[in-house]
């Protein structure tokens, strides 16, 4: 049984944890509220854009001379998703519950659906074992396909399963097609994710300072426009915590563009100036950017109302946890106290 | 009112300006300044960076704007940007260190794209300390 001393000590390192949590839980309070704020004052620059961008389709639908524009596809007229663009947002720290577990569950769900249109480079199952008979050593196709190059050497040579425990998510037909991914990480989580399961990511922005957004948010929407414009990726995606209220956010993917729904609106006669094609290579990247800014924005505030949630529990357990240790404490020294009460008392019954 | 237009300035940061004025100046991505007065046919447009000025009562207010859109109606203004701040909530003292920084710091800057950055800092510190003139 543990001694009166082990118990106190056991009490005063709880109740210091429960300090800590406690501080946690104020400063995300401090912090949720912040970034809900944010959050709400970008909302009529929102639906301000989505009105302008419903304007200008409707121009366009209205103008058949147009049709052939292929930025104009962006915002109304998806085509084959051969290849997308994913964009993950997670935290940089833990201790906010489910927060970065539940997001990467939705990411891998997401990977296993569309492994084929996420990643441009890879390796198929045949050139790999061609690969292997040319006599690239096995380090080589490590770095080339990460995890699942050694989980294929298996056949031939005995790398046992301590890698496919690793991947344990991932099926082998998906497996193969890792490499570089067509992936931008946000937060160390997601980095950290990226790296076990072997996709260098295009993009890695790790500790960033919610002043720094916009700029992220900007840097992707460019490169993102720029691509889709080219032909080189037909959709782009991002996954990230939906902020749905304080107790609740939910992992979302959502398409940013082409546009999963076109605002409705009634077409004003619009003069398009200097002209459509220049009005749609504007618009395009500062929608995609507005779109992100608002998904870290959410991922932001869901953060914060993750951990304070979290944080929550955690001091109320460390209270339970208390209450409990301190009335073992009292039983162990009340136990004590009759020990030598009894050993007093039949002492003297024998004198 | 037939001789005002509603201006309404916002940001992702939230709205940063909003009154009638009775005629305005932007800056356009490609064509130079937009002057509009009340009855303007619509007009949708890309912005460039520049300086936003109305009159409202015979007084001339400056904001500053980094890209965005402006939608002009007949009688409102709205003008969505990146980045916009009225000339009043602006701290010369700050901005002047800001541009003496990135001066100092485009020196000492290797790659092109350093250099790059802080070149869009020092003509936004100058666009700033020109709206508070």
């Amino acid at each position: 049984m543990a001694s009166l001393q082990d118990i106190r000590r056991r009490i005063r390192s709880v109740k210091n944890t429960q300090q800590v949590t406690k501080a946690m839980k104020m400063i995300s309070a401090v912090k949720l509220r912040k970034s809900q704020e944010r959050l709400l004052s970008m909302r009529p620059f929102s639906s301000m854009l989505h009105n302008i961008i419903g304007q200008v389709v409707a121009r366009f639908e209205a103008d058949t001379e147009f049709a052939e524009n292929s930025l104009a596809q962006a915002f109304f007229q998806p085509r084959e998703e051969k290849n997308i663009h994913l964009v993950i947002i997670a935290s940089d720290k833990g201790l906010c519950g489910g927060f970065n577990a539940n997001l990467l569950k939705a990411v891998e769900a997401f990977f296993q659906e569309h492994s084929d249109q996420i990643t441009r480079y890879y390796l198929s199952h045949t050139h790999n074992s061609d690969l292997s008979d040319t006599g690239l050593s096995s380090n080589k196709l490590d770095f080339l396909t990460g995890l699942k190059a050694a989980r294929l050497s298996n056949s031939n040579s005995s790398t046992p399963a301590v890698v496919s425990q690793q991947s344990s998510s991932f099926d082998i037909g998906s497996l193969q097609k890792l490499g570089e991914g067509d992936i931008d990480v946000i937060g160390r989580r997601a980095s950290e994710w990226a790296k076990k399961i072997g996709i260098t990511p295009t993009f890695e922005s790790v500790s960033l300072n919610p002043n720094d957004y916009k700029d992220v948010a900007r840097k992707i929407a460019q490169r993102a426009a720029q691509e889709y414009s080219t032909g080189e990726i037909d959709a782009l995606y991002a996954i990230y915590n939906y902020f749905t209220s304080a107790v609740s956010q939910t992992p979302r993917v959502v398409r940013i563009f082409p546009l999963q729904e076109i605002p409705q609106a009634t077409a004003i006669q619009y003069l398009l100036e200097p002209d459509m094609d220049t009005v749609f290579n504007e618009l395009l990247p500062q929608y995609i950017e507005t779109e992100l800014y608002r998904a870290l924005l959410e991922s932001s505030t869901s953060e914060h109302a993750a951990r304070m949630a979290a944080m929550d529990k955690a001091t109320s357990n460390a209270g339970e946890m208390i209450d409990s240790l301190t009335l073992h404490m009292n039983k162990v020294r009340q136990a004590a106290i009759t020990n030598q009460i009894i050993e007093v008392v039949s002492g003297a019954a024998i004198s | 009112m037939d001789d005002s237009i509603q201006l309404e300035v916002v940001t992702p940061e939230g709205k940063v300006f909003s009154s009638d004025v009775s005629e305005l100046q932007f800056p356009t991505a490609f064509r130079g300044y937009y002057g509009i007065l009340p009855d303007h046919t619509p007009v949708l447009t890309p912005l460039g960076d520049g300086l936003i000025s109305c009159l409202h009562n015979g007084k001339k207010t400056v904001l500053t704007v980094f890209g965005g859109f402006a939608e002009v109606g007949p009688d409102h203004v709205k003008i969505l940007a990146r980045e916009s701040e009225t000339a009043s909530s602006l701290d010369r003292e700050a901005i002047t260190k800001k541009l003496s920084d990135a001066e100092n710091a485009v020196k000492s800057s290797i790659t092109y794209e350093d250099q790059q950055k802080i070149q869009a800092v020092i003509s936004a510190c100058k666009l700033r300390l020109h709206a508070l003139e």
